[in-house]
């Protein structure tokens, strides 16, 4: 059986989704959940950041994502959300 | 081993700062395509073109060592300034890609087959190949700004303290949690 997913907010990603505000908090929130839920989901893109072991992101819409490192406590491993910020897709 | 200025390593600075005046480069916008006439004017505004693109690529091959460098040479005092230098290449990646979508390129490049120019198939051809050449720079560029960004994000959260939150494996606690920040 797999683990459940663990994640731990970061002072930074707390204050980046408040100064963001709505609707991009409701948004950030729901991809939270679909990674807790089911990471591997094709429209969260749970994807590594290139040249940067144990740094991932999941997508929230066309212009933001997430940023996670993944970390490890007593109890294993988990994900640290470490930040969410604008990731403009659309030239790409 | 770095000179180091606001904590980061200067030359990371000298290429971000360049990085930054490469993405307000400008094309020539409507107006003055419209006012031209000459071929000495095609011909400066061929050399501007070529000089934007050359300066964009030169950065863009700057950053990225750089950006490898710093994160193979990571120290404590690097994260001061960084935030600054995120909030930089967000700027810089916003003002590239505005320029992009308000197809201001695309309007010189229509033009081009419609103005009275005097310029003959072959002076147009040549703009336009030139004006393509910078809109694919440039949206190179654009994405590399966000990843440069991206990086140095990431490289931020190695050095800071990540705070006293707790960690949830149930998301609805960690959606209650985030509910009440």
């Amino acid at each position: 059986m797999t683990p459940p997913i663990r994640t731990k907010p970061s002072a930074r990603f707390i204050k980046s989704r408040a100064k963001l505000g709505e609707p991009i908090a409701t948004r950030t929130d729901k991809a939270l959940r679909k990674f807790h839920e089911s990471p591997e989901r094709p429209g969260l893109n749970f994807e590594a950041v290139k040249n940067l072991a144990g740094f991932f992101t999941i997508r929230v819409n066309r212009s933001f994502r997430i940023m996670l490192e993944q970390r490890e406590d007593e109890d294993g491993p988990y994900f640290l959300i470490v930040d969410v910020a604008s990731h403009d897709d659309t030239y790409s | 081993m770095y000179t180091r200025a606001m904590g980061l390593p200067a030359s990371l600075l000298t290429d971000l700062s360049e990085l930054g005046k490469a993405a307000e480069s400008r094309p020539p916008g409507e107006a003055e395509l419209a006012a031209l006439s000459a071929k000495e004017e095609l011909l400066a505004i061929m050399a501007q073109l070529a000089a934007q693109t050359a300066r964009l690529q030169k950065s863009a091959d700057g950053i990225l060592s750089q950006l490898d460098r710093l994160a193979a040479d990571l120290a404590p005092e690097d994260l001061e300034g960084m935030d600054e230098v995120v909030d930089q290449l967000q700027r810089a990646e916003g003002r590239l890609r505005e320029t992009l979508a308000n197809s201001q390129v695309k309007r010189s490049r229509d033009k081009m087959f419609t103005l009275r120019f005097t310029w003959t198939s072959s002076e147009k051809a040549r703009v336009i190949a030139t004006l393509d050449r910078f809109v694919e720079v440039a949206k190179r560029h654009a994405d590399l700004l966000r990843d440069a960004r991206w990086r140095l994000m990431a490289l931020r959260a190695k050095l800071e303290d990540p705070g006293d939150a707790p960690v949830f494996s149930d998301p609805d606690q960690l959606l209650k949690y985030l509910g009440s920040r």
